[in-house]
């Protein structure tokens, strides 16, 4: 190993050094200055990097009220009761094929989303309005009650995340203006069911877990969204 | 299934837990925002969301990273919400000063103002690592980098500290 090579592992990572690494530093007395001269570095930076924190400190727990009411299913029926049948757009294409890597980011973006499936009661129209204005889209009537509607970056975008009620359960969907997809995707992971369908400019992602819903709830949201031009 | 965090027990073991996380939750949102009533705002928001969906969380190592990782989505929507004013690193450390003077040396306030005037790409993944014990590759997954990318960020976030804090950098190259 050379010395500059040394010192770029050694300034980016100077605690895990490889065995190469660590063999050039034992035979250098200048890169071994530098590693130490790093490691001094470092102890200033995590003492910086500690600010003091607040007393104050936001508490979590029942006593918060940040506890959702129960889930009652009765009233997604009810809600999923006000939904306007859409127009059947034809059986969709679903293709059995194995993860995308786009799927998998969908769906690890809704673990990291984790109130969005358990609100129930309609997000503010305001919000709503916000989020498709900022997503460039607009909605017609028919894709039901929306619970949750968020701008959310996603690979490098900023997309509508909206959550719908339907008779089986909510339903998540993104919006992907900048993601292509040849032909509707359908896939299984960490619980959850999808398809990815080809839209617009871009595609739809729908997600639930009431896997016999999936397409009905596809066609509707197909249906429902109206793209803006770029 | 496994779940930790069910039940009444559940709760009190996840309430105790996000405590002794919200140092760290807060200095990575502070770090991010680099102020400290966003941060509050971010950290506050997060943990609401997080304690609503805990009863899904099937493992207790997982939930450092996950909690940052909502910190981090939750900076980032208030960040694309807010489009925050450009501000210059010297009113940042102003208005720290107050608070840190009486309490900290002057070297750490030095190194402070270095990291607040550093990019947000260098930052990151130096607090990741420094403050979080995030290793390179972790670092990778959670920005969604390659392992190389985040190795060259990190060194060059170290390389400009080294020269804003006058610690000879000369026989380095960027």
């Amino acid at each position: 190993m050379e010395c500059l090579e040394f010192r770029k592992a050694a300034g980016a990572d100077p605690t895990h050094l490889s065995p190469d690494a660590r063999a050039h530093c034992d035979g250098c007395l200048r890169c071994a200055e530098y590693l130490r001269q790093t490691l001094v570095l470092d102890e200033k930076i995590l003492a910086a990097l500690r600010v003091p924190v607040p007393d104050r400190g936001p508490r979590i727990g029942r006593s918060s009220g940040a506890v959702p009411p129960a889930i009652d299913r009765r009233r997604w029926f009810a809600l999923a009761a006000s939904i306007v049948a859409g127009v059947a757009v034809g059986s969709l294409l679903w293709v059995a094929g194995p993860r995308e890597s786009l799927a998998h980011a969908v769906v690890e973006h809704m673990s990291h989303e984790p109130d969005a499936m358990t609100t129930e009661s309609p997000a503010a129209p305001s919000q709503v309005e916000e989020v498709l204005e900022r997503g460039r889209i607009r909605l017609r009537p028919g894709i039901g009650t929306v619970s949750y509607a968020s701008s959310c970056p996603f690979r490098g975008a900023t997309v509508p995340h909206l959550v719908v009620q339907t008779d089986a359960g909510p339903v998540t969907v993104m919006v992907l203006r900048n993601e292509k997809v040849a032909a509707p995707v359908r896939f299984d992971e960490q619980g959850y069911s999808g398809a990815i369908v080809p839209a617009g400019p871009g595609s739809i992602a729908v997600i639930g877990t009431a896997r016999a819903n999936l397409d009905q709830v596809a066609e509707r949201v197909l249906e429902a969204v109206e793209w803006s031009r770029d | 299934m496994n779940a930790p965090f069910a039940g009444k027990n559940g709760e009190s073991a996840f309430a105790r837990l996000c405590e002794e996380l919200r140092p760290d939750l807060f200095r990575f949102a502070f770090w991010l925002a680099r102020d400290r009533q966003v941060a509050e705002d971010v950290v506050q928001e997060a943990l609401l969301r997080a304690w609503r969906s805990r009863e899904g969380l099937t493992e207790t190592g997982a939930v450092k990273p996950w909690l940052l990782t909502i910190v981090r989505r939750e900076h980032a929507r208030l960040f694309e919400r807010k489009r925050f004013e450009t501000v210059q690193v010297d009113e940042l450390v102003g208005r720290e000063s107050p608070e840190l003077a009486v309490t900290e040396r002057q070297e750490v306030l030095e190194v402070r103002r270095a990291i607040l005037a550093l990019e947000d790409d260098y930052r990151e993944p130096l607090v990741l690592q420094v403050l979080m014990g995030y290793s390179t590759e972790e670092i990778a997954q959670q920005l969604g980098l390659t392992r190389g990318a985040v190795l060259t960020r990190l060194f060059r976030a170290r390389h400009r500290l080294r020269r804003q804090l006058g610690l000879g950098a000369a026989e380095e190259a960027e």
